[in-house]
Parts: C-alpha cells; structure tokens; sequence
C-alpha cells in the first residue's frame, strides 16, 4: 500500500514481515506492512497495543537485534538506501541522519547520572563533527524552546514534557530529514502533549523535515499528520490523505476505531466498542486478520486475503473486499 | 445536597519534607457526589487529582476537612471500623497489575475483596456472577488464573470486578484508561454505565482525558494548583467555560473533529505567591488577581468558577463537539 510519494520518498517500506523468536515461540508481530514517506511529509500510523506498530517503527533503524527479531520478507528503504540487509555498524549510514527517532519515554533513554548539556553535546560531537559544540547546544535548546539554564540539569530535574524536548534537541542535532516519532506524548497529560505536537508542527516547517508519527490516538494523527496508515495485526489495513481515511474510512477496523475515539453512543446507550479479542499472532494470516471481529464479513472473506485497493480520493486504498474490485464486478 | 453519598468537606493536604518548600496538594477542596453520578475530576499533572482521591479513600490523613460517606464521618473512625466503613468506598488505580497480589489467583483476589467486607465465604455463584458483569466468561476459565496471565484489558476489568465485590456506595477511579486502547476504553465505560444503573454506585473519575469526562460524567470539577477552579454540569461547563484555565484545557484537545489551538510552553516553575494561582498563566490577569485569592462563586445554576473575571464574560463555545444523547439517560434506563 505505498501512498502518493511524489517526490523522492525518505521512507519506503515494502510488504515487511517481522517475527520475533522467543522460547521457542515464533511471533509475527509485522505480516505485511508496506508504506512511504515523502520528503518533508508527515506520515502517521494508527492502531492499537500489539499491532506492530513499535516493532516497525524499531525495525526500521535496526534497534531489534537480529537474534530477536527477524526480517522473513518485504524491503525497507531509507533515503534510496535498502537497508534490509544491514547488520552491526552498517546502520551507522542511517541512524540519526538521515533518520533520528524520539520515544514515548526519555527517562529510559536519557542518562541518569549526566548533565542533559553534556547528552545533548554528545550527540552534536557524534553526528556533527564540524559544529562547535557549546554553540550547537545552545542552539538546538533554543529550538526545543527550552531554557538554556536546562543545560546543566540532570534528567530528574526536568518535568515529563522537558525531557520530552531533551530528547527532541539530541534528535535534532543529527539534522535528520526523517523524525520517527513512538508515541511522543502518550506518557504526558493533555496540556504538555498539546505544546509537544505544536512544537513538532513548528519545527517541521522551520526545518522542513519529515516525520513518521506513530500513535495510538486518531485525534492526534488527525491534525499532525498529512497522510496515514492504519495498522491492524501486523498489516497496513488502510492509507491515504488522513482526513479522508478518518472521515471516510473504508475498511471495517477504522470504522470501528473512529467510533470508539470518538466515544460514540449506540442507541442502547452504550459506547461503541470492536467486540472480541485481537487475533494470536504464532501463524501469519493467510485470510483478513479482521476476519473474526468483522461484521460485514461475506463469504469472499473465508477464502482469500483481500488485496489493497483503491477505496477514495487523494490516494484512499484499504485491503478488504468489501472495496476490491473483484467484488464490485460481482455486485 | 442531601442526597449524596460522598462529601467531601474542606479538604486540605500539605506535603512537607525536609529541606523542601511544603506542597500545597490540595486546598480546601469540596465535592459531593450524589448515587449514580459520574464526576469527573480533571486537570494537569500536579493539579492534585490524585491526593484528593487518596484523601477520599483515607489512604492518607487531610490536615483538614472531612470525608464522610453515606451520612457517616470517616474521621472519627478507627482500626476496624474504620477498614470496613471504607469498604463503601473502593478505588481502581491506572495500572492494575501493581495493584493485585501476583501470588493469589482471581479467585483468592476476589474471595478476599468479599470477604473483607464482612460478608461471609463467597461461593464460586457469586464469584461467576461477578466474573460475568466485566465480561469474563465463562468464570471457571478464569478462577484459577493469576493476574500475570491475564491481558492488560483482562486485568482492568478484573480491577473493576474486584473494585465491585465489596457492593460499594462510590468507586474512585484514578486514571483507570489511560494508557488503554480506544476500543478497551469504550468497553470499560461501558461496564462502569452498566453498574451504574444496575447498583446505582457514584462514581468520582479521574482523567486528563476530556472526550471521556465529556462523553461519561454528570459533572465536571476542574482542579489547578490544588484548588477547584471550577465545577458544574458537563454540558455546562464544556459549552461555557468559565475559567480561563478550563477553556485552555478545552482548546487543546486534540478531537477527531475539530482542529486544536496551538499551545505555547506554560512559564516553568512560576510560584504564584499571592492572588490566583492561575495569573502566571492567565492572559485576563489583571493587578487584582496578583493580588487576591478568588473564590469559588456560583455563576450560573450548579456551575461555579474561581475567577475575578469569570461574571463578566460568555463562554467560549464547546471545543468537543456535544453529545447528542446525555448521560442521564442512563440512569433512568
């Protein structure tokens, strides 16, 4: 399901499939994910706890180590570079420039026992020889609008949203073309999460750089993200232009994760909710991993995996046969 | 209100330790919550939410005020009166795998949450019956489980299960869907509509969450810097706003429909001194409220607010799109 990419794409992801191997269990926690961000885009990636999304989103900068998880099929590309293939110091080419990651929690990522000015000079040392690095980090602490006196504080000395943007400044100083973003401000309460994605919306058009948002909250996506993709038991399930997918969508798993964001009520009262349980993920799919939960299944849907097809405008595709259009010819 | 089940009275906690400012957690907070109603209770990190909770669950001493529940102080009360009169009152936290025993099964944990009420043995009837409310069915392929080998959706409704067997008047819940999946947190909202109506127990909900206080409380209180700032009916104070503090909530959420405001960095580490705790941050701070404490007022029927300038101005519309159906529906049905 790679989206409209116009230009040269940062990202491209082409039908991955990731398993873990774990006591002599086989997890595939990503089946078939393809996807693209284009220069200086904002892509995002919606789903639920145990989609696939994080391991993807680690995959793509080889932070799994590969006696844990495993690329079984599919091609990641980063800024025309296949990476698939890489191992050891070969993501060294791509780490931090072009692609920088921020997580959901800096406390883990942040050293405890050092000053954040000296973390941060690190990264500027690290990934920007010819800078001088006091100026650098004053720099990019500007940028995070943090106070400089943050310089010489330690990690616990900072709120949640500080460290946040700790974090975002060591990013920065990689000068990444592609930020890829875990669910930045899952851990913050509404107000800090609201400066947190106005300071990225302000930083991606200062800097004119992409951004891979992954999140579990569509109203999040909604306004941060000019495409999206919608993750379902490791499958891209839907993509296209985000207001389109979120006020259109077409593939029965978005309908009912837009109903349950927005808390929409049946008529008994009740929220909407998706019955039933997430599929087990020890064997890929080989039908519609919605299939169990779906109440639009038909009898297509038990003998073949839909293929993802064109389901609106602006780039609107979404596997599930109720678009393919071997089933419109059909009715 | 006469008719409620818990008030809380002038509640005040202040934390000192050494070599520290004391925090001010809570300061002279009051709430009733009537049977079968849903208040929210929302504000930042650091607001106090979360003291006030432990305050109303007697986790924790107030230097003042009162909690008293069906018409009874809990101040008064000791040791073993005490345990079981807050037995009224049960809580669930956010993360309910640090919340159960790792070592005893559902059965164990929901045998003693029974059982501790002083109520007699409960039999595997009563526990199924329970099991099957939170929609854990059938019970006997849960019983002999531990909490390790339950989902994280499994064992929130295994907290709310537990929250439930003791029969309580009010459930204190702290955060219980953050961090949870949209479709698990309308499947939580849901058994809490459910018990509503069926037991007709209160609720006090605590959330950063505004689609949820919107979509699932009677009413909202709105608590900064320890202090309510305001409260009133949901629609209410998501339609008019009152406080400037609560109409910065409302603009920043981040809706399916409706685009939020750009949010700028609060001032970091302002310590308000005297006056409004809020002037630092509030673009309608004149010298009075640099100067003198509001105090809360009521406004309009129900609906209060904390601020000098709240009498003179029209609410700035509801930033979450409204409901069609409201809750008290609910209790009716």
């Amino acid at each position: 399901m790679t989206g409209a990419a116009g230009g040269g794409a940062i990202l491209e992801v082409h039908a991955l499939h990731v398993t873990y191997e774990s006591a002599g269990r086989t997890v595939h926690a990503v089946q078939d994910a393809s996807l693209s961000v284009a220069e200086g885009e904002a892509v995002g990636i919606a789903g639920e706890s145990g989609c696939g999304k994080s391991t993807l989103a680690r995959v793509l900068l080889g932070l799994v180590p590969a006696r844990i998880a495993q690329i079984r099929n599919g091609r990641i590309a980063i800024g025309g570079v296949d990476v698939t293939g890489f191992a050891g110091r070969d993501w060294e080419r791509v780490r931090g420039q072009p692609v920088a990651i921020v997580f959901q929690d800096p406390l883990s990522f942040l050293n405890p026992v050092m000053r954040v000015g000296d973390q941060i000079g690190e990264a500027v040392r690290r990934h920007d020889p010819a800078a001088t690095v006091p100026a650098r980090s004053a720099e990019l602490v500007d940028l995070v609008r943090l106070p400089r006196s943050a310089l010489r504080r330690y990690p616990h000395e900072l709120s949640g949203g500080m460290r946040q943007r700790v974090m975002l400044a060591m990013a920065l100083g990689c000068r990444p073309r592609l930020l890829v973003a875990d669910e930045p401000t899952t851990a913050l309460d509404a107000t800090t999460e609201a400066e947190i994605l106005t300071l990225l919306r302000e930083l991606r058009r200062e800097l004119g750089m992409a951004m891979l948002l992954i999140s579990h909250d569509l109203g999040v996506l909604r306004w941060n993200c000019d495409r999206i993709y919608i993750m379902y038991a490791g499958h891209t399930v839907e993509s296209g232009a985000t207001a389109e997918v979120l006020s259109h969508p077409a593939h029965p798993y978005t309908r009912g994760l837009a109903a349950a964001a927005r808390l929409a009520r049946l008529p008994d009262g009740h929220f909407a909710m998706i019955g039933g349980d997430v599929p087990r993920l020890e064997r890929p799919a080989r039908l519609c991993p919605f299939l169990s939960r779906c109440d639009a299944a038909m009898a297509r849907c038990h003998e073949a995996m839909p293929p993802a097809s064109p389901a609106g405008a602006n780039g609107h595709r979404a596997r599930c046969w109720l678009v393919a259009p071997a089933h419109r010819e059909a009715i | 209100m006469s008719t409620a089940v818990l008030e809380l009275r002038h509640l005040s906690k202040t934390f000192r330790g050494r070599g520290m400012a004391p925090v001010r957690a809570v300061i002279d907070v009051s709430l009733e919550i009537a049977a079968g109603e849903c208040v929210a209770l929302v504000g930042e990190s650091g607001s106090g939410k979360s003291t006030l909770a432990r305050l109303a669950l007697r986790l924790i001493e107030p230097d003042a005020g009162e909690v008293i529940l069906r018409g009874q102080s809990l101040m008064r009360l000791r040791g073993g009166t005490l345990r079981r009169a807050r037995r009224g009152i049960q809580p669930i936290f956010q993360d309910p795998a640090a919340s159960f025993n790792p070592r005893r099964t559902v059965r164990g944990l929901l045998s003693q949450a029974i059982e501790g009420a002083g109520r007699e043995r409960a039999g595997d009837a009563e526990l199924a019956e329970l099991l099957a409310a939170v929609m854990l069915k059938p019970a006997s392929g849960y019983l002999d489980r531990y909490p390790h080998e339950l989902s994280g959706g499994q064992r929130q409704r295994l907290a709310i299960a537990r929250a439930l067997a003791p029969r309580p008047a009010v459930i204190i819940a702290d955060e219980p869907l953050s961090g949870a999946d949209v479709s698990i947190r309308a499947q939580l909202l849901n058994l809490l509509i459910d018990m509503q109506a069926r037991r007709g127990v209160g609720y006090l909900l605590i959330t950063h969450d505004m689609h949820v206080a919107r979509a699932f409380s009677h009413r909202i209180a709105v608590m900064y810097r320890g202090r309510i700032a305001e409260r009133g009916p949901t629609e209410s104070v998501l339609a008019a706003p009152l406080h400037p503090y609560t109409q910065q909530l409302l603009a920043v959420v981040h809706s399916l429909d409706r685009p939020p405001r750009d949010a700028t960095a609060k001032p970091v580490g302002s310590a308000a001194g005297a006056g409004c705790g809020f002037h630092p941050r509030c673009p309608l701070a004149s010298e009075t409220c640099r100067k003198l404490e509001p105090t809360l007022r009521e406004l309009s029927p129900g609906h209060s607010a904390a601020c000098h300038h709240a009498a003179s101005r029209e609410g700035g519309g509801d930033p979450i799109q409204s409901q069609p159906q409201r809750i008290p529906g609910i209790i009716a049905c």
